[in-house]
């Protein structure tokens, strides 16, 4: 089960120690993985929204959905997520958790006054996706592998903070308590121009073009103590001043200004009053990344002197990640009252690819890291399902939905895949405003790797709280 | 990007070349049809019985009246759309000024006789966006209150409470109600 796994994360880290470079994969992912999108109706029924998309978030789900808005629409609302990840490391659980609450959404939809079919545009800015995490671990690694001395083998780092002698030999070997957090943060914003138009009776085909604008910043502390005295004396050798070697810090920021474009096609037919369907064509998204990679650390001994880096390591570049296609089906039932929709959207992963922007990255790295992509992801196929019940007599709505994001790494289990639970509620008030209301529940596993594989892992138990409210004016 | 935008506009234009032009805007410069229906709207998703007030959000047009539900005396229910009445180019023809307006006592000598005229009592469900629940059942019907009480309809802005009240006074005391442009 793991052996692609630890396939990718030696590579991760033997990319990030070989040169100050080291986008991969991950970075693709972190942009290429679907959010949770921005419309508590639809989350509330899974995000099976699709075949609907009768509101303005037929922005993100479908934009031919506009073609079904005959009101002018103004619509908005927030979202608040709890990121909570339980990290087993050497046999020690950690538990950490962090929140975020956004603006989700801003939206305008002008339907045009028509004597048959319907012609209707729509502005929204909406997020697409929130890019909160967090890891923390605290273990005793017994074994003789620790990051000092994997930095040892590819950076001067070690070296930097006298934690090697003039020749790069250190008696670091091992044992030593590791801990430290992952703090991540930010998200994908999109401001999009929607249009659509009722092609034939019934039959809406619409589109839309968006521009990307987005940040993320991901903080990662890092400790090894000795906490078990393992190492008396001195740890560069002939340097008296680093007798009894107490810790080593390294902290890495990576930040993100992320810009860009994408255009989505959609299409949906609605079948009298029973049933809708609905097909989308996401476009490759191209996001452009300038990213400032900031490196600092410090050693401390028993003798009180401390050493720090200086900012040597930081490193500024600039380059593109452009997704794949993605290709989206769905259905929606409509059943004496009772919605019944599905959807599911194929991916392929490893069309996912680094573009050299000429500023920072060489063409031949960037085709190592598309080579390893292909290598290491896979085509999946997503699915949601999802159910809305009008009661009609006082305008309450129950929703219900469940949604599949598989992972993206090859071989991976399901236990890997990204599962929501969702719910939701909505209300009309006076005939014209829609009030709703939706609760996400996710789950999944992940691990991840100080350094080497499967020599400093934490094997993480991520629990997702997400809870949306979208307010929508039609008049 | 060029392949990607190229894609994107032949698939649009080729959808309309295969489909034609279904869709007709409304020219703000000609008066709207004034005839019933006379926007063709696709199929209703939303049914009144399953969804009530959420109809009138989802299905009706901006520009075209709101559409009114009356249930019928079998219990089924009846979707009319009235008349346009708000783009301003639907004033009330001078034949039907005529009748209702002439004197200020027209109507009130016309229920002062004893006539046969009983019509069936229906009950009418005004969908408006104010009046998602109200269900006016109209008073049984006597000889002295209900001639000419005709089953018009109003939309969701008009001064329905006066028109179902069933009450001679209110109904035609003043004229007010018909008089100047304050009906749409």
């Amino acid at each position: 089960m793991f052996k692609h796994i630890l396939k990718i994360f030696s590579a991760i880290i033997l990319l990030f120690v070989t040169t100050t470079n080291a986008q991969n994969y991950n970075d693709a992912i972190r942009l290429g993985f679907p959010g949770l999108g921005s419309n508590a109706r639809a989350l509330g029924m899974g995000n099976a929204f699709n075949a609907l998309s009768d509101d303005a978030s037929a922005s993100y789900f479908n934009p031919a959905g506009f073609g079904l808005i005959k009101k002018m629409e103004l619509s908005g609302g927030l979202s608040f997520t709890n990121f909570d990840n339980t990290t087993t490391f050497f046999g020690n659980e950690t538990n950490d958790n962090t929140t975020n609450t956004s603006l989700h959404r801003v939206s305008f939809v002008l339907p045009f006054p028509t004597y048959q079919g319907s012609l209707v545009f729509g502005l929204s800015y909406h997020n697409s996706k929130d890019l909160t995490g967090v890891v923390k671990f605290d273990g005793f690694n017994d074994g003789n592998t620790s990051r000092i001395k994997f930095l040892n083998e590819n950076s001067n780092i070690p070296y930097d903070l006298f934690l090697t002698d003039s020749n790069y030999n250190t008696p670091i070997n091992g044992n030593l308590n590791q801990s430290g957090n992952i703090l991540n943060s930010g998200g994908i914003d999109n401001w999009t121009f929607s249009g659509a138009i009722e092609v034939q009776k019934n039959l809406f085909i619409g589109g839309n073009l968006t521009i990307v604008n987005g940040s993320f910043e991901s903080n990662n502390d890092y400790y090894e103590d000795d906490t078990r005295n393992a190492y008396p004396g001195e740890t560069a050798a002939g340097e008296p001043q680093t007798t009894d070697f107490k810790t080593f810090y390294l902290n890495n920021t990576l930040k993100w200004n992320i810009g860009g474009w994408d255009a989505k096609l959609g299409f949906l037919y609605q079948y009298e009053d029973v049933a809708r369907f609905g097909a989308t064509v996401q476009f490759p998204k191209t996001f452009t990344i300038d990213e400032e990679f900031l490196v600092s650390g410090k050693s401390e001994f028993g003798t009180g002197q401390v050493y720090t880096l200086g900012s040597d390591y930081n490193d500024k570049v600039a380059y593109d990640i452009v997704t794949p296609f993605e290709l989206n089906g769905a259905a929606a039932v409509n059943l004496n009252g009772i919605i019944v929709s599905a959807e599911a959207t194929l991916i392929d992963y490893s069309q996912l690819k680094f573009k050299d922007s000429n500023d920072g990255l060489s063409a031949s790295y960037v085709a190592d890291v598309n080579k390893e992509i292909k290598d290491v992801l896979r085509t999946v196929l997503n699915y949601n399902l999802g159910f809305e019940y009008t009661v009609p007599t006082i305008g309450l709505r129950i929703r219900g939905g469940f949604m599949n994001q598989a992972s993206a790494f090859k071989d991976d289990d399901s236990e890997f895949n990204h599962k929501y639970l969702t719910g939701g509620l909505g209300f009309l008030a006076d005939g014209n405003i829609g009030i709703d209301v939706a609760y996400a529940y996710g789950w999944w596993k992940d691990i991840g790797d100080n350094y080497g594989s499967n020599v400093s892992r934490t094997f993480q138990d991520v629990k997702v709280h997400n809870v949306m409210l979208t307010t929508t004016l039609r008049f | 990007m060029k392949t990607t935008i190229k894609l994107f506009a032949l698939v649009f234009v080729m959808s309309f070349y295969f489909t034609g032009c279904y869709t007709v805007v409304w020219n703000p410069n000609e008066e709207f049809p004034d005839t019933e229906n006379s926007y063709e709207s696709s199929s209703d998703f939303y049914d009144y019985d399953y969804y009530g007030g959420y109809v009138n959000y989802y299905e009706s047009p901006w520009w075209v009246s709101a559409p009114v539900y009356i249930t019928l005396p079998d219990g089924t229910t009846e979707k009319r759309i009235t008349k346009e009445r708000t783009n301003g180019n639907n004033t009330r023809s001078t034949g039907t000024e005529n009748m209702r307006n002439s004197s200020g006592r027209g109507n009130t000598d016309r229920n002062s006789g004893t006539t046969n005229n009983i019509t069936t009592p229906t009950t009418t469900t005004n969908s408006g966006s104010s009046n998602t629940s109200n269900v006016v059942t109209p008073p049984p019907p006597t000889r002295n209150t209900n001639s000419g009480n005709t089953s018009t309809t109003n939309s969701s802005t008009s001064t329905s409470n006066t028109r179902n009240s069933g009450s001679n006074e209110s109904r035609n005391s003043s004229g007010s109600r018909n008089s100047g442009s304050g009906r749409k």
